[in-house]
């Protein structure tokens, strides 16, 4: 199955929210919608799962254009931020409710619930509320709805941003293996790009409602088609030299080398990150962080280079790549 | 501490105390009112309450019949209130936010201005001397009240949950009745409560369309209690009657307190 939208456009009080937004997810691809809030990542993820609707362009899936189909007969697995399980409800008639709406028959929905309760070993918590879970128990009960519904497409929206910080390293591969295997689309909204990058095989950079860049996060890393691309994905931030050309030249922090007869920098700030560490230089291009192997102990005064070809271009006028 | 203690000492004398009063008159004796200092041999009596139930028609029928029309008006309030606080939270229109104020004002409405009107309209549908009738100005009464307590329910229930619910394949139907109902107990519960004592203890339009003595109920009954002169009041006689007819509101609280107390919506969202 593939997700394919077409020139999407949603428009609120004269606002764009989406701006003629067009990619395609393939089979089992996980694609990750990345961009700040409010760029409208999860507006696009409403529409595609059908809970708005756009203002112009089309939604399909394989051939069929489902844009006007109804959310609940669009087959969507979503798992929801807030998780959106019924608290009024144990984990079993949780997962049993939308199998009882379409009316399989008790012993399918009996089967079916179960089976999806070993996968996520969730079997002894069948009968708990949601607000006897833990975080990342109710994050799988979420999970196993999704895939009760044996949807057509996966969406996540910000499926981890609930859980703590190792929690969500520990449960990215499971996460992984759980949607992947099922060989759906899979839509990821996150606005964390090591998230990002960790999940999706590719990354969509959203900004304001349009596209700014789609590709791997290898493509995307390496050649970012714009400064908004290039300054949201990379950790630590790419520095932007204050050169007072007429282009804009940014370069990586991991792409700066100690050079004999460099530039000349002074040292004002130093993090230590285990292997390695961040330096703070003040210099003629203004700030610039550098990121260096730990064990290296340098004094107040540095000169530093890099290779030309490390340098990413960008127009003053429009932030877009030159090249 | 101990100053809350005391403002809650306060305010519950402050409640509690005519209903006190009320059950102590219910127990004395005509003489034992009439001079509360003095000592009297038989102060405490039964003779109120047992004159109540041995009176013709008995006092239980005028319960039964209370109990049937706070019943009734309370399910039909339900039954209409529930769908419309449901579609007024989710119509977007300026017709829905118009209807909400219009409800509001339906609500602050001096319904004692009205009875005179509906009297004829009983006349004139032929509606008098009926229980169940008696429950149709009630519902009406009540129900834009009840609109505003269940929107303000629906309202508070977060939007995923629904949209969940959407995605799930249910349609408008199954969500009320598998989600938001259930969610909304709490308040559908201190809602059917406030509905019923309303109706319990309404008088003037119970007087006017009941005449026939076998069907009156409570308020009206207590009404007619009278002695066997003009210038006697039986006192104890009234007290009895207030507390056998406060007693089945009381169970009534007291069975319904879980709902209104427990949290359901806890642990709908986030950890």
């Amino acid at each position: 199955m593939t997700l394919i939208l077409k020139n999407l456009n949603r428009i609120i009080n004269n606002q764009w929210i989406i701006r003629d937004l067009s990619f395609e997810v393939l089979n089992g691809e996980c694609l990750a919608l990345l961009g700040p809030s409010g760029c409208g990542k999860s507006s696009t993820l409403r529409l595609i799962a059908g809970l708005d609707k756009p203002t112009g362009g089309s939604i399909y899936i394989d051939q069929l254009d489902i844009t006007s189909i109804s959310a609940s007969d669009r087959k969507i697995g979503m798992v929801f931020q807030s998780y959106a399980l019924y608290p009024h409800l144990s984990v079993l008639k949780n997962l049993t409710l939308g199998l009882k709406a379409r009316k399989l028959p008790d012993s399918e929905q009996k089967n079916k619930v179960w089976s999806v309760l070993s996968i996520m070993q969730l079997e002894d918590f069948a009968e708990r509320k949601p607000s006897e879970l833990s975080g990342g128990q109710r994050q799988r009960v979420a999970l196993a709805r999704a895939l009760l519904r044996e949807p057509n497409v996966y969406l996540l929206d910000e499926p981890m941003s609930n859980l703590d910080a190792q929690l969500r390293e520990e449960l990215r591969p499971e996460l992984r293996r759980l949607i992947l295997s099922g060989g759906q689309p899979v839509v990821y909204v996150t606005h964390d790009q090591e998230e990002a990058m960790a999940m999706a095989s590719r990354i969509a950079v959203l900004n304001n409602g349009s596209l700014e860049q789609i590709g791997t996060p290898k493509e995307l890393y390496s050649k970012p088609l714009s400064l908004f691309v290039a300054k949201f994905i990379g950790r630590p931030q790419i520095n932007i030299l204050n050169n007072q050309s007429n282009e804009i030249v940014a370069i990586r922090p991991e792409d700066i080398n100690l050079q004999e007869g460099g530039i000349n920098c002074k040292l004002v700030h130093q993090e230590w990150l285990g292997k390695n560490q961040l330096w703070q230089l003040q210099s003629d291009y203004g700030l610039i962080r550098m990121l260096n192997e730990s064990d290296i102990d340098v004094p107040e005064n540095i000169t530093i280079g890099w290779q030309s070809t490390k340098e990413h271009h960008f127009s003053l006028k429009t932030g877009k790549r030159i090249n | 501490m101990k100053r809350l203690h005391f403002y809650i000492i306060i305010l519950l004398t402050w409640s509690m105390l005519p209903f006190i009063w009320q059950l102590y008159t219910s127990f004395c004796s005509q003489e034992a009112l009439i001079s509360p200092l003095r000592t009297i041999d038989n102060r405490w009596t039964l003779d109120n309450y047992l004159r109540i139930i041995n009176a013709d028609p008995p006092f239980w029928k005028y319960l039964l019949n209370s109990l049937v029309v706070g019943t009734s008006a309370t399910l039909i309030t339900l039954i209409i209130s529930i769908p419309a606080a449901y579609s007024l939270t989710r119509l977007k229109s300026a017709f829905a936010k118009s209807m909400q104020l219009l409800l509001l004002a339906a609500a602050l409405f001096p319904y004692v201005l009205l009875f005179l009107a509906l009297l004829e309209l009983a006349r004139n549908l032929n509606l008098g001397n009926n229980l169940l009738a008696l429950s149709i100005p009630y519902s009406a009464l009540s129900t834009p009240l009840a609109v505003l307590l269940l929107s303000s329910a629906f309202r508070d229930i977060p939007k995923d949950l629904e949209e969940a619910a959407i995605l799930d394949g249910l349609n408008t139907w199954q969500r009320l009745k598998w989600v938001l109902i259930p969610l909304i107990t709490p308040s559908s519960a201190s809602t059917a409560i406030l509905v019923f004592v309303f109706s319990w203890n309404e008088y003037p339009i119970a007087l006017t369309w009941i005449s026939r003595s076998e069907l009156i109920t409570l308020p009206v009954a207590i009404s007619r209690i009278a002695g066997s002169s003009v210038y006697s009041v039986p006192y104890g006689t009234y007290a009895a009657a207030s507390v056998l007819g406060s007693i089945p509101l009381l169970l009534i609280v007291l069975i319904f307190q879980k709902q209104i107390i427990s949290g359901l919506t806890q642990g709908a969202i986030k950890g």
